[in-house]
């Protein structure tokens, strides 16, 4: 047997990169932090700098490919889209340009576009870097920890790994169908008819599985009422990654307490 | 030393019309190894049930008579405990393992957690376990891409891992294909060697010969047979109840109904070779 | 009872995968609706509000990973699970014709929460989904006010989802075996009788 792999779970887990190896309540912390931060202070040149601070995080730790996948797919989404979409919806009246002569593009609509489309990016970057450097095993263990109940834990681990299995079953289930003459092609009419005999076995066959599951859980002590061991740990946390924590949330408290000075003071 | 003792148990599952067990008698002893068979709706996986405590705590419905549970009666014992101390693998090995623990080790090692066990002695357990169960060269691998044999070899250690004193086994080779119930066979006669008491209801009755003390069989919710092995086993009236018996055991007997009487009638193939090699000797 | 609510734990995750499963069905058949909330109306419906909700919420959570502004509209989700489980209780999904009229009461409530969640979040004014391509003709043509145009599309949108959904759950809780039910909380309310 693989002595290394053995031993890996005398010590803490260690991580390669110093932020990943942040506790995860830490990071969720810090991102949603300064996420929150982007959806307070609604200003275009403040969201996009925090956009343009995580891309360059990402890359830094090493997360470059998987951040800008995710992130992408939302600058197209929330940013393109509400930019032109909020055109139409925003009357101004200082038309800036023409665009193809389709709608014009006013400064008011232009700003208020570029102000909520830098505000949803700078929060879901945030939250995209978080998920990306966080494992949710990890997660759940730092809530454990807390004193949060394993049973949570295994509620929210469970539904990752019954996901990829239901999405297993129902690709049998559908192509099962399809060799009986189920329709999934054609008229809406056709693919609505559809739905419903695939997705009933699956559902009902997911269900059926769940009292075995519960009695072979009982088997391994889920329902012991005792204090709770871990095989797997993370290290405590240190001292400097709670000084980070709480500067952010300073800078955080800081922001909304400046942008709450300005819309009701600067009045 | 009886671990289970059941007595004039009469049970009724909730909205069922006929009893699953009726006027059931017997007394499991320490240390033996118990085989359970009959025809499907006998009430085996009922009495597993009992045993285990699932009826009446999960499955509820009437239950009458005495179970004593390591001398407790079954409705004094607090379900979740009970659990803990007696082992159960069943048949289908995709709802046996957590889902949740991404290496085999660690899931081995779920229940000894949960235990609240020290976590040297957890890696201690769990790397013996798995040299027992000669299951070392899977301990990276991620549960969920496993096998239905494998789950099944990873499932009883888990279970083992646990140090239960009774192990309760319900068909744990139905669902595999002939190299996983090899593999389960292996690891039932390692088990065996080890000296728990252990009930194991199976169709496969080569199984309950090569392997079983006593063996019990039930038919429409009673028990009709209960004894040893060699006796049971050896005994055609146990076709008309809806069991099987080895081959060899039918040829013996077939041997006796042609005035050929061997010395005794075998129940295994090494019983068999055995006896002729006797035969050979006259 | 205990045992009962541990059923309904084992059931949560289930739920979770349904409502994923169920939009990417609706994906794969190209339907223009969202189906993510089946899983959470089954689970309301036979366990009972908190499971409901559970699932709904985690749900949620769990979408959020690739559509962080998700996160906002959980309390939607947690108010389905409520629902169903009212409604359950109530017998209403004893009946066809009653079930589907229920996914009005479904859709009325999401569309109109909805819109006052989208209405916070960008700002008063409205978002990028499907449902703003019709709230803004509403707008424009109609002369309706922005939040009305957002609201009326938003149900109208919310109404062809819940119809669905609402008839596969309707199939599924009557198809449940008899002894499983025995052990949820409502699930009584659906047992048949053996002939």
């Amino acid at each position: 047997m693989n002595q290394e792999f053995i031993d890996s779970f005398r010590h803490y887990q260690e991580y390669d990169n110093w932020f990943i190896g942040f506790n995860p309540l830490s990071k969720l912390n810090i991102l949603f932090a300064f996420g929150l931060s982007a959806m307070f202070i609604k200003e275009w040149k403040y969201g996009f700098a925090l956009c343009l601070m995580y891309c360059i995080f990402a890359i830094l730790i090493g997360k470059a490919k998987p951040f800008f996948k995710s992130f992408s797919v939302l600058v197209l989404l929330f940013g393109v889209f509400t930019l032109i979409l909020r055109q139409f919806s925003v009357h101004g009246t200082t038309v800036l340009f023409s665009f193809f002569g389709l709608f014009d593009v006013t400064e008011e609509a232009l700003i208020n576009g570029l102000d909520m489309a830098s505000s949803l990016l700078g929060f879901s970057g945030a939250i995209i870097l978080f998920f990306i450097t966080t494992q949710m095993r990890d997660l759940m263990y730092s809530l454990e920890k807390r004193g949060v109940s394993h049973t949570v834990s295994y509620i929210i681990l469970a539904s990752f790994q019954t996901m990829k299995d239901l999405k297993k079953n129902m690709e049998t289930i559908m192509e099962s169908q399809k060799a009986r003459g189920i329709e999934t092609e054609g008229g809406i009419v056709i693919r609505v008819k559809a739905f419903f005999p695939i997705l009933g076995p699956l559902i009902l066959g997911a269900i059926s599985g769940t009292e075995e599951k519960s009695i072979a859980m009982d088997a391994r002590a889920f329902s012991a009422k005792c204090q709770h061991t871990f095989l797997r740990e993370l290290k405590p946390v240190p001292v400097y990654e709670k000084i980070i924590v709480l500067l952010v949330n300073l800078f955080f408290a800081a922001s909304v307490g400046f942008k709450i000075y300005t819309i009701f003071i600067l009045k | 030393m009886p671990i289970i003792e059941l007595k004039n148990i009469n049970y009724k599952y909730p909205l069922a019309r006929q009893y699953a067990l009726q006027d059931v008698n017997c007394t499991l002893e320490k240390g033996k190894f118990y085989g359970l068979i009959g025809e499907n709706g006998g009430g085996k996986t009922t009495l597993c049930n009992l045993i285990r405590g699932l009826v009446p705590h999960f499955y509820n419905g009437k239950l009458e008579g005495e179970a004593l549970v390591f001398g407790k009666d079954i409705r004094d014992h607090d379900a979740d405990e009970l659990a803990v101390k007696i082992g159960y693998v069943f048949q289908n090995p995709f709802n046996q393992l957590s889902g949740i623990k991404e290496t085999v080790f660690e899931e081995i090692a779920m229940g000894l957690e949960n235990l609240g066990v020290e976590k040297e002695e957890i890696i201690q357990k769990v790397i013996h376990v798995c040299k027992l169960l000669k299951i070392e060269d899977l301990i990276e691998r991620n549960p969920n891409e496993l096998s239905g044999g494998q789950r099944q070899r990873v499932a009883f250690a888990s279970i083992i891992a646990m140090d239960n004193d009774l192990l309760v086994i319900d068909e744990p080779t139905s669902q595999l294909d002939p190299q996983g119930t090899e593999d389960v066979f292996e690891i039932i006669k390692t088990i065996k060697e080890s000296g728990k008491t252990i009930l194991l209801v199976e169709h496969k009755i080569d199984l309950i010969a090569e392997y079983c003390d006593e063996v019990l069989v039930m038919e429409k919710g009673h028990i009709v047979y209960f004894g040893e092995t060699a006796n049971i086993l050896s005994d055609t009236a146990l076709l008309a109840k809806g069991a099987e018996i080895p081959q060899v055991a039918i040829w013996g007997n077939e041997m006796k109904e042609i005035q050929r009487p061997l010395q005794y009638i075998p129940i295994t193939v090494s019983q068999t070779v055995e006896l002729i090699r006797k035969m050979g000797g006259n | 009872m205990k045992k009962m609510d541990k059923l309904a734990l084992f059931l949560i995750p289930i739920g979770v995968a349904v409502n994923f499963v169920g939009a990417q069905l609706a994906m794969l058949l190209k339907l223009p609706i969202y189906l993510d909330a089946i899983g959470t109306i089954v689970v309301g419906a036979l366990c009972g509000g908190v499971p409901g909700a559970i699932v709904g919420v985690i749900s949620n959570t769990i979408n959020s990973i690739t559509y962080p502004t998700y996160m906002w509209y959980g309390i939607i989700s947690l108010i389905y699970g409520l629902l169903a489980a009212f409604l359950s209780r109530k017998k209403i999904f004893t009946s066809f014709g009653k079930t589907v009229l229920s996914a009005l009461i479904f859709a009325i409530i999401g569309g109109v929460m909805n819109s006052i969640i989208t209405w916070i979040l960008f700002g008063f004014d409205f978002a990028t989904d499907v449902t703003a391509m019709f709230a803004l003709p509403l707008h424009n043509v109609l002369g309706l006010s922005k939040f009305t145009a957002e609201m009326i599309a938003a149900i109208i949108m919310d109404v062809a989802d819940k119809l669905i959904s609402v008839i596969a759950m309707f199939f599924v809780l009557r198809s449940m075996p008899n002894r499983f039910l025995t052990k949820l909380k409502y699930g009584e309310v659906y047992i048949k009788e053996e002939e």
